[in-house]
């Protein structure tokens, strides 16, 4: 249990301990329990309350816009990392703090063209 | 730190995704694959970076350029499959035909020619 | 380490464009939507203003973005000003400003949102530019996409037509698919090298013989592949005549221009400037491209009854005949293949930009763009028949335009020399097959209309495409007449 795979190795055996701990209990309880099949035990249990409706349900395109707009910033935000890394350093300073505040203008640029045209209200 | 296993898994994942792109016919599926590609290609820089103790950590730069090309592809692709879908209210590429090669009446041609102009692949049907 | 400084001169192209860009962009969603029109202008003028570097950067040599000599690796740029870059610059700037003008129209007359158009087209084009002085794996690839990624917009920028965006579809998938093909090779050459500056792989390659050879012949093909896709050769052609054909007629110009000669400069450069020492493996795939590539192309295109479409088959062909000098390189040729290469796509994109003009102006009128629809364009209006009738020419090689017969032998000479004489006969035996669909074509121009001219056929040709044409004619016959200039602007 040492070495590079050694930790792998407890995480697959935990693994391993999960599975058969979860089979035998649901072979046991399988095994044990009568069956009796039938009526509002094959309805889908929700506190109580009758399901109403599919429970295929679709969400409207309009979360789109907003869901890339976070994978946007989402992604651009890795950049920061790296530059948040040097920054700081001796040798940067200022002018490598201008260049990121010219990057994140250039994201600015973007939202508020999205804003001015209109993607952004709610309709 | 072994290099095997992590390459080992990008080969598996670039080989799904290939067949994902190759045996999907739903746009949106096709895109998917092709993410997993991409993802197999980031975990192929970044486990070469680590390996080869790269003091520029020119891989680790690398992967996070694959990634924002990743994002811009989907967004841009998944607006192009709602267009299409709005236009055509499909996302079967099969189905997808009105550009293709047609066959013409010779008067539409050049000239009649007896040469045979081949077959386009994956338009014509 | 501390911060370096940069060349903006250098830069000073793309960077003017990206912000030109940016500023169109602003332009578009504070202007009063009567005065958008100014947009289009001012995208035209812009570009004008950002080919103005060229003319201090010519013959100059400049790198910036470097990183220090490390070991027996040399200093090595990812971003150089030279030769290749200042005439590849120089054709994309060009093609562009011939698109915008010949885009004016089309957003004056179409519903094509024109902020959105020109900011795409800009930022296509910025990318363009860097692409051809990017040394580095990283750049090469991020400007691909910046490339590509708003030409997909661009194609499908006719929200409500079917067709436009069906071709956008189609050319993003097989562009997201090569690309990802592509960065998957790109990641084994860094594997195995541990370099992401071409001319640091080059170094590493020519000093460990010993390394890995099967995985790097594995990464090459498939970095072929990306680029294959991006150049429109035979295995990754069919997006674009289904492209050209669903687009608005000047983004099929962009596309079978600009973003064309930017993939060509991408190809070159991975393969010159990256693998000179495995050219053993990469010129014979790229000779058997360059066959497959014109056979199929020029045979398809005698088949055609739409403009566009023959043109974009013409254009794969064309792509066959710039593949040849790449296809000839043996080992110890590289550099003399290089210039070859770049002068055929500069005539290339002179050439087919004229033919794209005379396309467009038609279009107008008749958006069905048949070759039918060209019977007797001479009479009705000379002038644009004479510049469609030249370009055809030069296409086809055939001497009056001595452009494309002149860039014909300078590829033609590189596999004779190289003595790959197979390659030499196939693009032989091509050329002839390509005279006759452009000398139909052009004979169409001439002959007598079957029934009477119908008043639609006549065309009011606006200072905008005007001007679109008279450059492209212009260039077309400059360079016909003092071809040598195409070779020295390359040294």
């Amino acid at each position: 249990m040492d070495g590079f795979y050694g930790g792998y190795g407890l995480v697959g055996l935990l693994l391993l301990v999960g599975v058969l701990f979860v089979t035998v209990a649901f072979v046991a309880n399988g095994l044990l329990r009568p069956t009796v099949p039938g009526g509002d035990k094959t309805v889908t249990y929700e506190c109580g309350v009758d399901p109403v409706g599919e429970g295929w349900a679709q969400n409207h395109i309009r979360y789109y816009v907003f869901a890339y707009l976070y994978v946007v910033f989402a992604v651009d935000a890795i950049y920061l990392f790296p530059w948040a890394t040097v920054f700081a350093a001796p040798g940067f300073g200022a002018a490598t703090l201008v260049e990121m505040f010219v990057f994140i203008g250039f994201l600015a640029v973007g939202l508020l063209y999205a804003w001015k045209k209109g993607v952004l209200s709610w309709v | 730190m072994p290099l095997l296993l992590p390459v080992l898994l990008a080969a598996l994942l670039f080989s799904i995704g290939i067949y994902g792109v190759l045996a999907r016919r739903n746009a949106i599926l096709v895109l998917m694959a092709v993410e997993l590609m991409l993802n197999a290609v980031n975990l192929n820089l970044v486990a070469f970076d680590v390996w080869l103790r790269d003091r520029l950590l020119a891989g680790q730069v690398f992967t996070l350029f694959v990634i924002t090309i990743a994002a811009a592809e989907i967004g841009l692709g998944l607006a192009i499959i709602l267009l299409v879908f709005r236009n055509r209210a499909t996302a079967a590429l099969d189905e997808l035909r009105d550009l293709r090669e047609q066959d013409l009446a010779p008067a539409g041609r050049l000239g009649e020619s007896g040469t045979d102009g081949g077959t386009e692949p994956a338009v014509t049907s | 380490m501390t911060i370096q400084s940069v060349d903006y001169l250098a830069i000073a192209p793309p960077l003017a464009v990206a912000v030109l860009a940016i500023l169109v962009l602003l332009l578009d969603a504070f202007l009063p939507a009567r005065r958008r029109a100014l947009v289009g202008l001012l995208s035209t003028f812009g570009l004008v203003a950002a080919a103005l570097p060229l003319l201090w950067l010519g013959g100059d040599h400049r790198r910036t973005f470097c990183v220090p000599a490390t070991g027996q690796l040399a200093r090595s740029c990812s971003y150089v000003v030279d030769d290749f870059t200042v005439v590849f610059q120089s054709v994309v700037l060009g093609g562009a400003v011939v698109v915008m003008l010949l885009s004016l129209d089309t957003l004056r007359d179409s519903r094509l949102p024109s902020g959105e158009y020109c900011f795409l087209l800009l930022s296509s084009v910025a990318g363009a530019l860097t692409l051809a002085a990017g040394r580095d794996v990283v750049i090469l690839v991020v400007a691909l996409e910046v490339v590509s990624l708003p030409a997909f917009a661009l194609v499908g920028l006719r929200r409500y037509d079917g067709r436009s965006s069906e071709a956008a579809l189609k050319l993003f998938l097989v562009s997201v698919v090569s690309t990802a093909v592509m960065l998957f090779g790109l990641s084994l050459v860094y594997g195995v090298t541990g370099q992401v500056h071409l001319s640091r792989i080059a170094a590493v390659l020519r000093a460990n013989p010993d390394l890995p050879r099967p995985v790097l012949v594995v990464a090459v093909t498939l970095a072929i592949a990306g680029f294959g896709f991006k150049v429109a050769a035979v295995p990754f052609h069919f997006w674009a005549p289904d492209t050209y054909e669903g687009a608005p007629v000047p983004v099929a110009a962009y596309l079978s221009v600009v973003s064309k000669a930017a993939g060509f400069a991408g190809l070159a450069l991975l393969l010159t400037r990256g693998f000179p020492s495995y050219a053993d493996v990469w010129a014979p795939a790229m000779a058997v491209l360059a066959a497959l590539t014109m056979t199929l192309g020029n045979l398809v295109a005698l088949r055609q009854s739409n403009a566009v479409r023959l043109l974009a088959w013409s254009s794969i062909a064309q792509s066959g005949y710039m593949l040849v000098p790449l296809g000839a390189a043996g080992k110890g040729a590289i550099d003399s293949v290089l210039p070859a290469t770049v002068a055929y796509v500069l005539a290339y994109a002179v050439m087919n930009l004229g033919a794209f003009s005379v396309v467009t102006l038609v279009g107008r009128r008749r958006p069905d763009n048949l070759l039918s629809d060209y019977a007797g364009l001479g009479r009705a209006e000379p002038l644009p028949a004479f510049a469609l009738a030249f370009a055809l020419a030069c296409l086809a090689g055939l001497p009056p335009g001595l452009l494309g017969l002149f860039a014909k032998v300078v590829v033609f000479q590189a596999p004779v020399e190289q003595g790959t004489g197979w390659l030499a006969v196939v693009m032989a035996i091509n050329v002839v097959i390509g005279l006759y669909y452009y000398l139909a074509w052009a004979a169409r121009l001439y002959a007598r209309p079957g029934s009477a001219p119908d008043p639609a056929r006549t065309y009011r040709v606006s200072w905008s495409d005007g001007l679109a044409l008279g450059i492209s004619l212009g260039a077309a016959l400059w360079f016909s007449v003092l071809p040598r200039l195409i070779l020295e602007a390359l040294g």
